[in-house]
């Protein structure tokens, strides 16, 4: 009898050892990708940021590291509404101890928990707890959704048919390295057209609908439970005026628990829908998220006193990190084929470059072209574009979207020095301008000529920092299209 | 919640633990009824209970009834002679007779109107069916007719019944119990016995892969093909069709395997259902064979009751004195087998398919019946060793083609259907399809065509096997070393999870034989 229990001991161990192995395997990555960064600091983190894609798109933890030195995840998912934010924010508090939760609360408008999917990827990762069982219960109607939630083998085993190496060695993906945030891939990246906003007064409000409202206030309460500072946000986009009225009418719920809240809606100046929209009237592209993040960086320091790690020895991982985001952001940079994605995406601090406009493409730009040209520099005024009519232009930014020059090609001055670009000597010629760019660090010197093949081709010199290797580059566009290349090929 | 459920799984294993864990019979009885009662109420709510609840009390009456009256007889007719007591006893049985038939009516009653209105068009009415209808009733009918024939002889224990009604392993698809039988082992349940309880959870498991990973995949096919038939032709029709009769084999016969499994582990012994119909020579044969508990249910409550009744064997007699041996033969044998597959045909389904259905087997059976020799005389004459193994996989051959046609009276809802099948079957070859990759356009690509083919393979293997060896691979397998038999378990455990259709990406069937 002993024998026989010790056999079927083994056996269930082995069986129960087999099925976390298949799951781990078959069970799709997306989530592993969004939380593996989670699990590996989980004791590192100031600041948990969760909503839905709005969120996801608009905060980077990793510009938030590089302009604060604040350590945050942005466990913001698509459809991830505030009922799942909540279970979400529950699960993640079983192994890590925030000083502050960001939460942002679009789809306040809310009657009922609405299970969209998606929610699997923010959940499949944590390990089978009682929390989790937990949300399952809570947050999904039939028995299969549920099972599904807490098992997720249980969906995904018919993946066995596509397992490929990287279902059996996990590695984390280049796609998602910034703590959880996630920009829009090639394919989907752009600068929209707005849609028509229009401001609506803080009086005009709607409550916060049933669920939305229920979820919210377990939010709140689950936090001062725990002593976590928690900060409402509403994040800036061209909203519609039922939008608006939700997110006026959490000021009151906020003013209940004494919480902090931001209704960007209400903060002109954060971004520029002109060119900080990935879509029309919900997202922010990367240059959004990059001016959202520094705004909430700054009010989080101010406000919170959220200390910055920076120079700590124990964070030495987000420094590694950050290298890894930066140069997986700049080799975007390299395969965009439009103009405007293109700049940008080089609308960030850590990226310089220099631009040659022929007097034919300067007389074609529209105000649009112009505004997303102008969004280089940090301070818009700095790139004065409206004496350019008939003449070749020369702009060139450096570190922190600096203005180093802007104006005619003939007045640059021969040498130029930044952070970025180290030593810079340009050389105007007759529609065209030579550069040598000399780094003292590496010792080495190289020489670029931009030269319009066509009378309305821009050309960039953009200096791509990659895996701590720096690769100056040229890209051209002609028509507002890519048109050709040299460099060195990321 | 079906048997191919995780939720099943879930079920069973809690059911079983309370099962062994806790002592003594009666309480082990009481754990199988509240296990019955949880499984009826999970798997169709509270109302169709009451249905057989219904049916247990009338049982329980009739039976009770009956058995009073007999055993008055039994002790007064101590002291006749046999004569004298055959004589009593018929007279006690027309006595009885009116309550039996009044009970086997009212039981038998809520089929036949839940079939009716079927056939009458009443898909759109809503009835409350209760779940296993055909076949707990025709195990309350044979055990009342088993007790009017005398054929059992003791009072029913009323506990015992209701237990056994409400069996959980048998209660949605059979196999159609003999109450007699299954009460006898109620009344002490075994307790825990380790291979027994291993032996149950293989052939559970092996049932599992049956019909989660072969009958449930290739209904993706079928499905596809039969909805769209008029754009599908040749070899896609073949393979739907043999499909077809694969995915009924793997999902009637995985059920069986699942539930005797199931019931084998708690140490209960239910007859089997299946005795590896395809390596079947006849057709008589293979229904000996298939669904083997409803043909020995109609054998002894509907085929001999007929054939044995003295009107039916004086017309027979007056058939053979006048027309020859071979004419009395028919006559003795088409009324009743005409009757058992009529019924048959009904008890499938409703509809002129059904009907038709069982008409083509009762005729199929009565000319082997009235020609035994015939057939192979005809391959004797033309050079045939009949009794090769050769000329026996030919014979098996053709019992799988009478086999695809009956399906293919049925699968399109109407006997026409027979005829649009064999039109886009001949209509064009299309062999192209092996080649261009069409034929991985109706819900399964190659990879799912491969892991049909090794599971059916599989199948035919164990199937040849238990034919061969006459014993089970079960045991065959328990003699090899450990180490290979539990990687055969865990690969039957990783095959499971991996490839059996279940989980919100897929739609996994319900058991075929679960909806008469």
């Amino acid at each position: 009898m002993k024998k026989q229990v010790f056999r079927a001991t083994v056996f269930l161990l082995l069986l129960c050892f087999l099925v976390r192995y298949l799951s781990q395997v078959t069970v799709r990555k997306d989530s592993y990708y969004k939380l593996h960064s989670f699990f590996e600091r989980k004791d590192d983190f100031d600041v948990l940021f969760f909503g839905i894609s709005h969120t996801q798109a608009g905060i980077s933890p990793m510009v938030l590291w590089q302009q604060y030195g604040i350590t945050s995840f942005n466990f913001a998912e698509s459809r991830c509404e505030i009922p799942f934010s909540y279970w979400l924010l529950k699960n993640a508090l079983e192994y890590s101890s925030p000083s502050l939760v960001v939460m942002d609360i679009r789809r306040a408008d809310r009657q009922e928990i609405i299970a969209l999917d998606g929610y699997s990827t923010v959940f499949d990762e944590f390990p089978l707890s009682l929390v989790k069982i937990e949300a399952a219960l809570d947050l999904l109607p039939t028995w299969d959704q549920r099972l599904e939630l807490i098992l997720p083998l249980f969906r995904f085993h018919g993946r066995w048919k596509e397992l490929n190496r990287f279902d059996f060695y996990h590695e984390p993906s280049r796609e998602r390295i910034d703590m959880g945030g996630s920009a829009y891939n090639n394919a989907h990246l752009s600068v929209a057209v707005p849609a028509d906003f229009e401001l609506l007064p803080v009086s005009e409000k709607h409550s916060p609908e049933k669920a939305s409202e229920e979820y919210l206030r377990r939010i709140i309460e689950l936090c001062q439970e725990k002593n976590i500072d928690v900060l409402l946000v509403e994040l800036p986009y061209p909203a519609d005026a039922e939008s608006q009225k939700y997110a006026n009418g959490i000021t009151d719920l906020a003013a209940e628990y004494g919480i902090d809240y931001l209704n960007m809606h209400q903060i002109p100046g954060i971004v520029d829908f002109t060119v900080d929209m990935n879509d029309a009237d919900s997202h922010l592209n990367d240059s959004g998220a990059y001016k959202l993040t520094c705004f909430i960086g700054q009010y989080l320091r101010n406000r919170y006193q959220i200390p910055s790690h920076r120079y700590d020895n124990q964070y030495k991982w987000w420094h590694q990190r950050y290298t890894w985001y930066l140069s997986h952001r700049n080799r975007r940079i390299s395969q965009q084929n439009s103009l405007e994605n293109f700049l940008m995406l080089s609308s960030h601090g850590s990226i310089g470059s220099l631009i040659y406009i022929p007097a034919q493409a300067a007389e074609k730009m529209d105000e649009r072209m112009r505004r997303i040209l102008m969004n280089l520099s940090e301070d818009t005024t700095a790139i004065d574009l409206s004496g350019i009519k008939g003449e070749d232009l020369l702009l060139i930014t450096g570190w922190q979207k600096q203005v180093l020059y802007c104006g005619k090609p003939d007045h640059v001055p021969s040498d130029l020095s930044d952070e970025i670009w180290e030593s810079l000597k340009l050389f105007p010629g007759q529609g065209s301008i030579r550069i040598r760019i000399s780094s003292e660090q590496s010792k080495q010197t190289q020489t670029f000529e931009l030269t319009p093949k066509q009378e309305d081709e821009i050309c960039c010199l953009t200096k791509i920092w990659h895996y701590g290797q720096v690769y100056p580059s040229v890209f051209c566009f002609s028509h507002g299209a890519f048109s050709r290349f040299s460099g060195h090929d990321l | 919640m079906t048997y191919n459920s995780v939720y099943f799984l879930f079920f069973f294993f809690t059911f079983a633990l309370f099962y062994f864990v806790l002592p003594g019979s009666l309480i082990k009885r009481i754990v199988i009824l509240t296990g019955n009662l949880s499984f009826y109420l999970l798997a169709a709510g509270f109302r169709p209970l009451v249905f057989i609840t219904g049916s247990y009390f009338l049982t329980c009456f009739v039976a009770h009834r009956i058995r009073s009256v007999y055993r008055l007889w039994e002790q007064e007719s101590q002291s006749l002679s046999s004569k004298e007591k055959r004589l009593g006893f018929s007279q006690c049985k027309k006595k009885v007779f009116p309550l039996l038939l009044v009970g086997i009516i009212l039981i038998l009653g809520s089929l036949i109107l839940t079939k009716a209105v079927r056939l009458a068009g009443g898909s759109a009415v809503k009835l409350i069916v209760p779940l296993g209808l055909s076949y707990y009733t025709l195990s309350c009918t044979g055990y009342l007719l088993d007790i009017y024939w005398g054929k059992i002889k003791t009072d029913p224990d009323p506990f015992g019944l209701l237990i056994c009604i409400t069996y959980f392993p048998i209660i949605v698809q059979g196999p159609i119990s003999r109450y007699e039988k299954l009460l006898k082992q109620f009344e002490n349940p075994p307790g825990f016995d380790y291979s027994r309880v291993c032996f149950g959870l293989q052939r559970m498991l092996w049932g599992l892969i049956k019909k989660s990973v072969i009958s449930d995949r290739i209904s993706l096919y079928t499905t596809s093909v039969f909805s769209h038939l008029s754009e599908n032709a040749g070899l896609e029709i073949l393979l739907a069709v043999l499909g077809n009769v694969a995915q009924l084999y793997t999902d009637f016969s995985g059920c069986m395997d699942i539930v005797i499994g199931a019931s084998q582990v708690i140490g209960i012994s239910l007859d089997e259902n299946f005795r590896e119909p395809f390596l079947a020579l006849s057709s008589q044969e293979f229904w000996r064979r298939w669904h083997i508990t409803l043909g020995q249910w109609f054998r002894d409550y509907v085929y001999m009751p007929i054939a044995m009744h003295p009107g039916h064997m004086k017309r027979v007699a007056a058939v053979r004195k006048k027309f020859g041996s071979r004419a009395g033969q028919a006559a003795a044998s088409a009324v009743p087998i005409l009757t058992v597959w009529i019924l048959t045909g009904l008890w499938h389904g409703t509809g002129w398919g059904y009907l038709a259905w069982g008409i083509y087997w009762g005729l199929l059976i009565l000319l082997e019946t009235v020609f035994p020799e015939s057939f192979l005389r005809f391959f004797k004459r033309i050079g045939f060793d009949t009794d090769s193994k050769g000329f026996h996989w030919l014979l098996r051959l053709r019992t799988l083609i009478c086999f695809s046609i009956g399906r293919m009276l049925t699968a399109l809802g109407s006997p026409w259907g027979l005829f649009r099948i064999l039109g886009r079957l001949f209509h064009q070859a299309r062999l192209n399809v092996l080649f261009n990759g069409s034929l991985f356009s109706h819900g399964l690509d190659g990879k799912d065509f491969l892991l049909v083919l090794a599971g059916l393979f599989l199948v035919f293997f164990t199937d040849l096997f238990h034919d061969i060896k006459h014993t089970d691979l079960r045991t065959a397998l328990a003699r090899k070393p450990l180490p290979i038999r539990w990687v055969i378990y865990f690969g039957g455990i990783i095959l499971l999870i991996l490839t059996g259709i279940y989980g919100s990406n897929y739609d996994p069937g319900s058991f075929i034989y679960g909806g008469f």
